[in-house]
């Protein structure tokens, strides 16, 4: 492990400034992926900030109806809330279905978001990676690339973004508040990750020394019939092979409004409009559900080892939508 | 653990997700001991021995009650 600098940030406007004076510097608050990342050689950070005290620890109700998610909240307690589990369902499940009891006691929600993808390359620091090195090469097209992305991908980088968090996010159009040198600013959750592109070294627009100080979730009365559903290889502690965030207004068979997004498929959780907008107007039924969910998929690129990503998202996104019409869901 | 199950925290086997009250049974308790650092968590004897444990748990403030019933 490289020696490095530690500073505890007095607020968060020091925190920004500190890390505007360091390019190799980097924010440090549940230090649930980065500590590993600082263990295993794949970051090299120069300093960390320290963030984790900042008073960004509170869920508040916003005037509009919606919830305010400081940076800080943990997992486990915004997992726990009561006006997540009531309002939200489909959050309080994703965040559930994530890590585990102790990881989820430690991992913010800002930290949360900026997590790295798990692809075994970029954790190997004894092979090449685009997103790790720009540049070196991405052996996962040719080698093992099982858990990696059938949407959104490109030549220089196939990773799937690993949140299970960010998936009911975008779901539910949340909206990122940031602090950076020249003051705040918004940014929707579903512009806030990048694909990678020719950059994959660079997951969202998110500009060095910008600190994340809250989540803003727009109220969504339908949201309250709403569920997270995630496909992995164990039943617990494992990151998904697909998943699905959903929210359903159906009103005599008909579907008024939805929300999907999908998880384990693409570099970023993948907000599907494509699916939204066969449902919305169509009739609440098993064929509508099916040809929604492969219009989303039509322009899927599987490689032999993920291929069977296509029918699993697909076959998930259809049987979320039915438990969703059904009763006493 | 049993504390953030009395206080009704859901995990992510909960059917519901707003009950007050968490019954530990075996699906909830291995969920619950998932990514255990000793891996050892969710084994064969170590399920009943945390049900019991939680069921342990409980007994005292059962007998404290009817000992206070007793009481004159």
């Amino acid at each position: 492990m490289n020696p490095f600098r530690y500073e505890r940030a007095s607020d968060a406007e020091s925190a920004v400034a500190l890390l505007g004076q360091e390019p190799g510097g980097v924010f440090l608050a549940g230090g649930t992926n980065l500590v590993d990342h600082l263990r295993l050689g794949v970051r090299q950070p120069e300093l960390l900030i320290e963030i984790s005290h900042l008073p960004y620890d509170r869920i508040e109700p916003l005037p509009d109806g919606g919830v305010r998610i400081g940076a800080l909240v943990r997992n486990s307690d915004l997992a726990a809330d009561r006006t997540i589990r009531t309002s939200y369902p489909l959050l309080a499940q994703a965040l559930l279905a994530g890590a585990s009891g102790q990881l989820r006691n430690l991992a913010t929600t800002g930290g949360n978001l900026l997590q790295r993808t798990r692809c075994v390359y970029f954790q190997d620091i004894t092979r090449p990676c685009n997103k790790r090195i720009p540049g070196s090469g991405c052996p996962a097209r040719e080698g093992y690339h099982r858990e990696l992305a059938i949407l959104g991908a490109s030549e220089a980088c196939i990773t799937t973004h690993p949140s299970d968090m960010a998936v009911a996010l975008v779901a539910l159009d949340a909206v990122v508040r940031v602090l950076g040198p020249q003051g705040e600013r918004t940014i929707p959750l579903v512009d806030f990750y990048r694909l990678p592109g020719e950059e994959p070294q660079r997951d969202t627009v998110l500009q060095h020394g910008e600190l994340i100080t809250a989540v803003d979730l727009p109220p969504l009365a339908f949201a309250t019939r709403s569920h997270y559903r995630k496909v992995r290889d164990r039943a617990s502690y494992s990151f998904a092979l697909v998943s699905v965030a959903a929210a359903l207004d159906v009103a005599d068979g008909v579907v008024r409004d939805v929300r999907i997004a999908l998880g384990g498929v693409a570099p970023r959780p993948w907000r599907a409009t494509k699916a939204e907008a066969v449902l919305r107007g169509a009739p609440a039924t098993e064929e509508v559900f099916g040809r929604a969910a492969e219009a989303e998929l039509a322009e899927a690129q599987p490689l032999p080892g993920n291929a069977f990503k296509v029918p699993l998202a697909r076959n998930t996104l259809v049987r979320t939508l039915l438990d969703l019409t059904g009763e006493g869901v | 653990m049993l504390r953030e199950a009395e206080a009704g925290w859901p995990s992510a086997v909960s059917a519901d997700l707003t009950a007050s009250h968490v019954t530990l049974d075996d699906e909830e308790i291995r969920e619950r001991m998932s990514g255990n650092l000793c891996r050892c968590a969710a084994y064969a004897n170590i399920v009943p021995a945390i049900r019991q444990v939680a069921q342990q748990a409980q007994e005292p403030l059962r007998t404290q009650q009817v000992g206070k019933e007793a009481q004159p």
